[in-house]
């Protein structure tokens, strides 16, 4: 499966560096309404990463019954924090190291409080298609196998086969370098393909069957 | 890369997608809009905030070691005893909450509550439906009742909220009411009436000064019958079952033992069934399971859980060594989910079972179905040395 570069709004891909005109829904737009205060510049700038940063939570997270609490923090922390962005070309990359980061803490401070508290994990039930009882357990059982990954484990094979990232947009959005980013990746993939592969109902779809 | 992963992926993308999509971004931007309302220090008085919280916390400290009057927040009760925070109400005729102030919100038959907070001079009760009619004393702090996606905070006054979702209804006897939601904030004062429009999206709007010769509070009820659980309910569904999502099988069972194994399993839902007889597995209750699995079989019959439930019993009967019965369970299941997954699976056990039950004939035969159906499953080198016996 090839992994084409997707830009992070959904938008075109910019291959090579271009002049953006400052629309009022450009990155440069954004900024310059954000700084001129108002509802607007919030609004432009929820227009454009919203779904976007839903979509990156709900697939780091999993299902989850504290995704509109973490999803609302990030943003709180992202509209808060907006004016350190100097240049707008950075802007989508930066919403998405801020997500990322946002959710590694909750992610490590979930770890932290499972093993010496005993807390509770926010789990969700998956979201299915139709009423097949089976696909709902097997997505259950998926995500169960995706939580279990270490933290930056989870986060790298989230953003490379959920996300679709290239390599390059792991490793940044995963703040490492590209050698760990590939390093966590395998680990992250061999310890899912082993996960999947001991559970009879998940075993289909490495097989690419059960549809 | 992913090819070794499969569908796995795709199927995760899927669901994201489903669950993403799902989010209602509109309601998010209004929350993440009335969050940054809020006011924030300037940055170059950080340190005198500082300063201003160690004072502020110190003080605290003080007040609450030395000088701690007694809590401004007012307790509440109903009929059947004190209510604690988190505490639910369903009111089946009409009953009250009475506050230690001498604050009063009247709960219609039919009314649901819940007592949501009680701290720091804030009391905040949450109507999942029905009719409230509040009389709230001046000056006690801070009130709101939030119905639905509504927040009506309470600046002192008399008012009967009704909230069937998704229709409020809020009629302002004396003092004044603000309502938000969906984008709006709006005062509703002394013989005013605010009505939400189902499936407004432009927002509501406050019908003014209306006449309201029949918004007068009622009086008090004379009888009052409540079924009140004394612990809070975390949500709607049984607490056994966000424990055995969690996986956390033996406290699941635990809560299962505390609410009683005859009334849950009384009021078993299909799937939750399945879902109990898991859990009950897990933590080493196989009887338990058993009796879920049963509950799912005599009361949901040709359901596809009440199936599943049979190719369970079947696996459990294998287990045991009670291989005929097995077989029985297998063949219930394929004959009643013959297009399900795990009839690949349910093949090669029944295959297995007849051996092990020394119908050599039928496994032989049973055999032969499983690799024209399955040549390459899981079972196929068991089916060719089966069917290759003499």
């Amino acid at each position: 499966m090839s992994h084409s570069p997707r830009s992070w709004n959904n938008g075109p891909v910019l291959s090579q560096p271009v002049s953006l005109p400052a629309g009022p829904d450009t990155p440069a737009g954004i900024l310059s309404r954000l700084r001129d205060g108002g509802t607007e510049g919030p609004r432009l700038f929820h227009e454009r990463y919203g779904r976007s940063v839903n979509r990156l939570v709900a697939a780091l997270l999993g299902p989850d019954s504290e995704h509109d609490d973490l999803v609302h923090d990030i943003f709180c922390a992202l509209l808060t924090n907006v004016g350190k962005v100097r240049d707008a070309g950075r802007l989508d990359f930066w919403v998405r190291a801020v997500t990322v980061n946002q959710v590694r803490k909750v992610l490590r401070r979930r770890r932290f409080r499972r093993l010496f508290l005993a807390a509770e994990e926010a789990v969700a039930e998956p979201c299915v298609e139709g009423d097949d009882p089976s696909a709902h357990e097997r997505l259950r059982r998926a995500w169960a196998i995706i939580r279990a990954l270490p933290t930056d484990e989870r986060i790298v094979f989230t953003l490379r086969f959920l996300e679709e990232r290239t390599l390059d947009e792991v490793a940044d959005g995963a703040g490492c370098s590209l050698a760990t980013a590939k390093r966590r990746l395998e680990r992250a993939r061999r310890a899912v393909h082993a996960a999947a592969g001991r559970d009879v109902l998940l075993a289909g779809w490495l097989e690419g069957g059960l549809r | 890369m992913s090819e070794d992963l499969g569908r796995l992926p795709d199927e995760l993308r899927a669901e994201v997608a489903r669950r993403a999509g799902a989010v209602d971004e509109r309601a998010q931007l209004e929350r993440i809009s009335r969050a940054l309302e809020r006011p924030k220090p300037a940055p170059r008085w950080r340190w005198a905030v500082a300063v201003s919280g160690a004072v502020a916390i110190a003080a605290a400290v003080a007040f609450f070691l030395v000088l701690r009057p007694a809590s401004t927040t007012p307790s509440c009760s109903t009929s059947q005893g004190p209510l604690s925070v988190g505490g639910y109400v369903i009111a089946e005729q009409p009953d009250a909450l009475r506050f230690s102030d001498g604050s009063l919100m009247e709960l219609e038959a039919g009314t649901r509550a819940r007592l949501a907070g009680a701290l720091d001079g804030e009391v905040r009760v949450t109507l999942e439906e029905g009719v409230v009619t509040s009389a709230i004393q001046r000056g006690t702090g801070r009130w709101s009742i939030e119905a639905g996606p509504w927040r009506i905070s309470v600046l002192g006054t008399r008012f009967r909220t009704t909230w069937h979702p998704p229709d409020l209804d809020v009629v302002v006897d004396e003092g004044l009411v603000e309502v938000v939601g969906k984008g709006t904030t709006l005062r509703v004062g002394g013989g005013q009436r605010f009505q939400s429009s189902p499936g407004d999206d432009a927002g509501p709007e406050a019908q003014a000064a209306q006449s309201l010769p029949d918004a007068s509070l009622a009086p008090s009820p004379p009888v009052v019958r409540v079924t009140a659980p004394q612990r809070p309910l975390a949500s709607p569904r049984p607490r056994w079952k966000d424990l055995a999502t969690q996986e956390r099988y033996r406290e699941a069972l635990e809560e299962v033992d505390r609410d009683g194994e005859q009334a849950v399993l009384a009021n078993l839902e299909a799937w939750d069934g399945l879902q109990l007889s898991d859990a009950a597995r897990f933590a080493g209750r196989p009887e338990l399971a058993w009796r879920a699995l049963n509950v799912v079989r005599q009361r949901h019959p040709g359901s596809a859980p009440a199936a599943l439930a049979a190719f369970r019993l079947g696996r459990t009967r294998f287990q045991e060594g009670a291989f005929e019965e097995a077989v029985g369970w297998f063949d219930r299941f394929l004959a009643e989910a013959p297009s399900n997954e795990l009839v690949e699976d349910a093949r090669g056990k029944r295959m297995e079972a007849l051996a092990l039950a020394s119908r050599l004939d039928d496994a032989r035969r049973a055999a032969v179905d499983y690799l024209r159906l399955h040549p390459r499953g899981p079972h196929a080198a068991r089916a060719r040395a089966l069917a290759a016996t003499p």
